[in-house]
């Protein structure tokens, strides 16, 4: 048995639309505590991974583990008929269907058919990091596009005295600066001062699709991938984000 | 030029004697009169930029008989010295006929579209009025063009042979111009082929006429990113590998690194203004594994033509790796011949490699072979400077 409800579709969508900037289809599990999602990007240098719990949705039945396979564009067509304030839900359909009933007043019912794709396990990067900083997403998109306008990769440091970006091509340079203790900067925790870069086309694909006024923390190491993480409400659910470094 | 060379050595198909009867003679010194042409065209399409939509379509008609197996054949090119390619593509009169892009009702350019079809030399002859223009066409996009003389009517056309896929694919107006290219492609018609048919409207569903400076490069892009499909499954090469090639005045470097795909190339014009020392950047454009949407507006129809060169290699190995092209173009090259050069140059480069166990002896080797300055190659380069890692190195 599996029927679970969403008040709205947003936090929907907000997956679809970031999983689906990464890769095509992906593996739903629900686990009787917990819906999860772990895809990395067939270019294996971005991970995505969800983690919604129970107590985010306002009904929650998973009697047994159920892995869905999907793929993103047919779910994502349908989520987007929804309202901002229809409620979603998702149960299994006969013939490996997934029923999905957007409603709110008015109810439409939808069904997909399941893919057969064989499930895999993505294990978490291992890795220890040494520094954190929690941002205004918008905060954070807005340095990104600053230094997009010359370069396609940031360096990220952080030390005790803020965060920096940096980013140079053929064409020029670009920095930005935001201080300790400036309202850029909600929370930061430095055991060592880093320095990593990344590209700023992949940070974006998992930006972009996320609403500008959450905040994400940022946790990386030297010559580690960056975990960006987005906390889904008040209830414990996250979505996270890693990508590799480019390196000299 | 060919000074020096024995007369009976042969140049791509060709006796230097024969060519240097072509010199001899420009063709836009020759006097022109409206009438009846006669001639052979190997076959050999051409479609205008100029006036678009409306543009001058036409068959060239080479004035030496033993021009017409290697007139359309830039694979046998590199062998030849520019001042001989400029002979042999300008040795060639070209009857045009003005008509609008879209919908192909003309009889003459229907009858066009029959010669392009053909395998073989077709016999035509045509009534021809005012040259158009004599002096030939020279530029970066597509092979030299001679003089071109109003197509008035087609008088007379052999029946060309016509070889099955090319039947199959021009009849068919229900298959995508990508699918049909592919089709071609995968059925070993040359690449050039494949060109003069999509410029000619015979491929895709909406078939208008494609100038041909836009066909070579919507053709290299389309079968590019068919072969970029297909290679994506494959698994990566282990070691780094290098190889280059000078023709024409062209150098190429080639590295293909160990990773998932990615391609960049880099074009420097330094040696050719003598400015190799300075601290000047270079033209560069780039993409990642989903490769990219927007035109590469710095490097243009090159980056389409070395792209599908390093593509098709990978596809023989049946191997995944980035590619880096660095391109330097000195004073020997003289005449603007055309893209071509990059994809033939590279195909031919590719045919030797040196093998690196680590990029920065690879890159090393790699800036060496060129003139440019190593710190304006490093400077304008993404993948040059930093290497993208994978997730799964750091995976638990």
């Amino acid at each position: 048995m599996l029927q679970v409800l969403t008040t709205t579709p947003e936090t929907w969508s907000t997956i679809v639309r970031t999983a689906s900037s990464i890769i095509e289809e992906v593996n739903f599990e629900f686990h009787p505590d917990m819906a999860s999602m772990r895809s990395m990007d067939p270019s294996h240098i971005a991970l995505v991974n969800l983690e919604w719990v129970a107590p985010s949705f306002e009904k929650y039945i998973c009697d047994s583990e159920n892995i869905l396979s999907i793929r993103l564009a047919d779910l994502d067509k349908i989520i987007k008929r929804a309202d901002a304030n229809d409620k979603v839900e998702l149960s299994l359909g006969e013939e490996r269907t997934l029923v999905i009933k957007l409603f709110d007043g008015y109810k439409r019912e939808f069904s997909i058919h399941l893919l057969d794709s064989q499930y895999t396990s993505v294990p978490l990067p291992k890795v220890t990091y040494s520094a954190k900083v929690i941002m205004p997403l918008k905060s954070l998109r807005n340095v990104l596009d600053d230094i997009s306008a010359v370069s396609e990769q940031v360096n990220i440091k952080l030390d005790k005295s803020g965060a920096s970006f940096a980013g140079s091509s053929e064409s020029g340079k670009a920095s930005a600066s935001i201080a300790a203790g400036s309202g850029d900067i909600k929370d930061m925790s430095v055991k060592d001062a880093v320095s990593a870069t990344y590209s700023v086309e992949y940070l974006n694909k998992f930006l972009k699709s996320l609403n500008p006024a959450k905040e994400i923390s940022l946790e990386f190491g030297n010559k580690m991938p960056i975990k960006l993480e987005v906390q889904l409400d008040e209830k414990g659910s996250k979505l996270q984000y890693y990508l590799a470094p480019r390196v000299d | 030029m060919v000074m020096g060379v024995e007369g009976n050595a042969w140049r791509g198909g060709m006796k230097i004697n024969e060519i240097l009867e072509m010199l001899k003679e420009p063709l836009w010194q020759r006097r022109w009169s409206p009438g009846t042409l006669t001639g052979t065209t190997p076959p050999a399409t051409f479609v205008g930029e100029s006036g678009y939509p409306k543009v001058s379509v036409g068959s060239a008609l080479p004035q030496h008989e033993r021009q017409l197996s290697i007139y359309e054949d830039p694979r046998s090119w590199l062998d030849m010295t520019i001042d001989e390619i400029v002979a042999l593509r300008t040795y060639a009169v070209l009857p045009v006929k003005k008509a609008e892009v879209a919908p192909i009702s003309d009889r003459d350019i229907e009858l066009f579209q029959q010669m392009t079809m053909g395998d073989s030399p077709v016999d035509t002859e045509l009534k021809v009025g005012k040259i158009v223009r004599r002096s030939p066409v020279f530029n970066g996009y597509y092979a030299p063009v001679g003089t071109s003389i109003e197509a008035l009517k087609v008088l007379y056309m052999a029946n060309p042979k016509v070889p099955r896929p090319i039947e199959k694919v021009a009849g068919d107006r229900d298959m995508k111009a990508s699918d049909g290219a592919l089709v071609l492609y995968n059925s070993d018609i040359s690449i050039y082929k494949i060109q003069n048919l999509l410029s000619i409207g015979l491929i895709g569903r909406k078939r208008r006429l494609v100038p041909t400076r836009w066909g070579i490069t919507a053709t290299d892009s389309m079968i590019g990113d068919a072969l970029l499909d297909l290679i994506r499954d494959f698994p990566r090469i282990d070691r780094y590998l290098v190889s280059h090639g000078y023709f024409l005045g062209n150098r190429f470097v080639v590295i293909l690194t160990p990773d998932n795909w990615q391609f960049e190339m880099l074009e420097s014009w330094l040696p050719f203004f003598g400015r190799q020392n300075t601290d000047t950047t270079i033209a560069a454009d780039h993409e990642g594994y989903f490769g990219r949407s927007a035109y590469a507006s710095n490097i243009e129809g090159a980056y389409y033509a070395a792209r599908l060169a390093i593509l098709e290699y990978l596809r023989r190995i049946r191997k995944q790796a980035g590619g880096i092209v660095l391109m330097e173009v000195d004073r020997n090259w003289t005449t603007s011949l055309g893209v071509w050069r990059v994809r033939e140059g590279i195909r031919r480069a590719l045919q030797q490699f040196t093998t690196y166990d680590e990029l920065d002896s690879a890159k090393n080797a790699a800036l060496c072979l060129m003139s440019t300055k190593k710190d304006n190659w490093i400077r304008s380069s993404l993948f040059l400077t930093k290497r993208q890692l994978d997730i799964t190195q750091f995976l638990s």
